[in-house]
């Protein structure tokens, strides 16, 4: 309420008084504390004085404590009750000082002696009144709106949270760590956000985007790329296509909104890596010997940017125990500060020492503390570590669902881990097309669909590898020469086959020795 | 769409021809085997199924062109099948007998050739 406004009209007072004679001192001994400026009105009964209170507002309500309808501490918490904003002066007698008292305490602003009353003090305590009432009043809606940032903080942060993958996946040869930074301006959803998910075909698809503002309008967008980018991904498309596809999306569903975005494939066997940026920051490649270059994406335009953008796909060849960071612009960029120097931060911080392990969790904890350690940034910012990391150190042991699908992943498993023990091309082949095998036995052994998992374990001892299958599934025959086929290859591909049947599930063994001095 | 496998059809006069691209494997191949079953018109001569480009092929796959190329003999129509001597699955199928069911070929215009004449 400000003061202005109060100095330029009369103070509105509504006198409760039930003794006319009082009542006519009281009038005028205001007139005199307000200088004129006031408007009376007089009521004798308490419930006069709730209907006047419901017809308009008062400044300040001065109560006597003895009303034909309400005594003492009742009639203050009448007047509350119709008024809670409104302050109250309490006029109290001789007798009842103590009950004066207890209204203050109950709610009153102040109380005035009926037997010592003066102009001065009666003008001091209306003033007094009204302004205490107001620094009240001030608090506690400062206290409710601290009270709705911390919850509305709270829900921004659980919105932010559901669009970003609630674990990364587990994906055999590749390790990876990431980090969500909210940025200060908290009460808003930010418009970072990333995913990583498995392909069919055993490929790793990861994202890493930002929507342009924040808020509502950001999140759901942020939504809609992210199960878009998903369904996209897992129809088939090629990272460009992707590109095109979400450009569309933006168009259609959120004309004018601009997002960027990168999407990179990864097959593991192979270690290329195909990938697409819509006008995001470029991925950081950081060779197994520590240098630390930014991956060439060609500048294409941000999605939503304009009508019909054909995107470009690039591809690098990663060398073992590479590793990739694809990063938002909130980690690199500061005020007063070319973005150059914010990419160059990251380049130097995220090189790495010859030899150095390179763990994605230990990067990301550099990375973000170097780039984002003096106190939080106003944007938000998120961090992903994707890292090529070597099969054969033990044996390799993996838990596969029971579906089709997850054959061709563990091809692309097995084509790297016998890639790197070093066998040659035939006998690998041999090898995938046998374990295959075993592991489609597997799948047709599961029983019932739904969550039925298989193991595979892939082991080298002295130049012998042993692929071992195991099923959790009851023994059925063969069905027809379908199946039999299948025995039939393994037998002729590898050096032994050992199948074992219990109560519990099957097991096959395929042993084959390596030749030595291969990779023909 | 599949990303594991690309099927294209095409036709050269009465002949049906199909070329299949990519991985075969328990996933796609019941799929792969309605799409060529399709594939054959009564009135076609037969199929000709272009392997060259397959990298991998289970015995689910195996199983497919068996299947097929007996439920084309009992309609007196013929699976021919290219597989060059390089392809990837060229030992496979030799260690499963394809040949005895569908004849096998070095090129495309061979097996087309041979499916006119035959």
């Amino acid at each position: 309420m400000p003061d202005a406004e109060q100095a330029d009209r009369p103070t509105r007072v509504l006198l409760v008084e039930d003794d006319p004679a009082y009542a006519e001192l009281v009038r005028r001994l205001l007139a005199d504390a307000l200088y004129g400026r006031l408007e009376l009105v007089h009521v004798q009964r308490l419930a006069d004085a709730r209907e006047r209170l419901r017809e308009g507002p008062a400044d300040c309500v001065l109560l006597d404590l003895g009303l034909p309808d309400a005594q003492g501490l009742e009639a203050v918490l009448q007047v509350r009750d119709a008024a809670p904003d409104v302050p109250i002066v309490v006029l109290s007698g001789q007798d009842d000082e103590a009950i004066a008292l207890r209204a203050v305490q109950e709610g009153a602003q102040d109380y005035l002696s009926k037997a010592r009353i003066d102009h001065e003090g009666i003008g001091r305590a209306i003033r007094y009144s009204i302004e205490r009432k107001r620094a009240e009043g001030e608090r506690a809606r400062r206290l409710r709106e601290q009270a709705a940032r911390a919850q509305a903080e709270a829900i921004a942060e659980t919105l932010q949270r559901s669009f970003l993958p609630e674990r990364l996946p587990e994906f055999p040869g590749v390790s990876l760590a990431a980090r969500y930074i909210p940025g200060t301006a908290g009460v808003e959803v930010g418009g970072d956000w990333y995913d990583v998910f498995v392909l069919t075909g055993g490929h790793l698809g990861v994202a890493m985007g930002d929507v342009v503002g924040r808020g509502v309008g950001a999140a759901s967008l942020m939504g809609q790329l992210r199960n878009a980018l998903r369904a996209y991904a897992f129809e088939g498309h090629e990272p460009a296509a992707v590109a095109e596809r979400l450009n569309r999306l933006v168009q259609s569903l959120n004309p004018g909104q601009i997002a960027t975005v990168v999407y990179l494939v990864l097959e593991p066997d192979t270690r290329t890596v195909r990938f697409t940026s819509a006008g995001h920051l470029p991925p950081l490649l950081v060779a197994p010997d520590g240098a630390a270059a930014f991956l060439e994406t060609g500048g294409s335009p941000p999605l939503g940017a304009a009508a019909y953008v054909p995107y470009r796909e690039s591809h690098v060849t990663l060398e073992p125990g590479s590793t990739l960071v694809v990063y938002t612009d909130g980690l690199v960029e500061r005020r007063e500060e070319a973005l150059d120097e914010g990419l160059e931060r990251l380049r130097r911080t995220a090189a790495g020492e010859p030899g150095d392990p390179g763990d994605p969790e230990a990067l990301c904890d550099r990375v973000v503390g170097e780039l984002l350690g003096d106190g939080p940034a106003a944007d938000d910012a998120a961090l992903l570590v994707v890292r090529d990391v070597p099969l054969l150190d033990e044996r390799l042991q993996l838990r596969l669902p029971a579906e089709p699908e997850a054959l061709s992943s563990l091809r692309r498993t097995l084509a790297r881990w016998l890639n790197e023990a070093e066998a040659g091309a035939e006998e690998s082949y041999d090898l995938t097309v046998a374990c295959g095998e075993a592991c489609a036995n597997a799948i047709e052994h599961a029983y019932p669909p739904g969550d039925a998992e298989f193991e595979v374990e892939l082991a080298r001892e002295d130049g012998e590898v042993t692929v071992t299958v195991r099923d959790f599934g009851r023994w059925r025959a063969a069905r027809g020469a379908h199946r039999g086929r299948g025995l039939e290859l393994m037998e002729a591909l590898v050096d032994s086959v050992d199948v074992t049947q219990g109560p519990d599930g099957t097991t096959v063994r395929l042993r084959h020795s390596l030749r030595r001095g291969r990779r023909s | 769409m599949s990303s594991l496998a690309r099927l294209s059809l095409d036709r050269r006069d009465d002949l049906p021809v199909a070329r299949l691209d990519g991985e075969v494997d328990l996933s796609n191949a019941s799929g792969l085997g309605q799409a060529l079953r399709d594939a054959v018109p009564n009135a076609a001569l037969g199929l000709v199924v272009d392997l060259s480009r397959v990298t991998y092929l289970d015995s689910a796959g195996i199983h497919l062109l068996f299947d097929l190329g007996s439920r084309l003999r009992r309609r007196r129509q013929e699976l021919r099948l290219v597989v060059p001597e390089t392809a990837p699955i060229r030992r496979i199928l030799s260690l499963v007998g394809l040949g005895e069911v569908a004849p096998v070929h070095e090129t495309l215009e061979e097996a087309v050739t041979e499916a006119r004449s035959a």
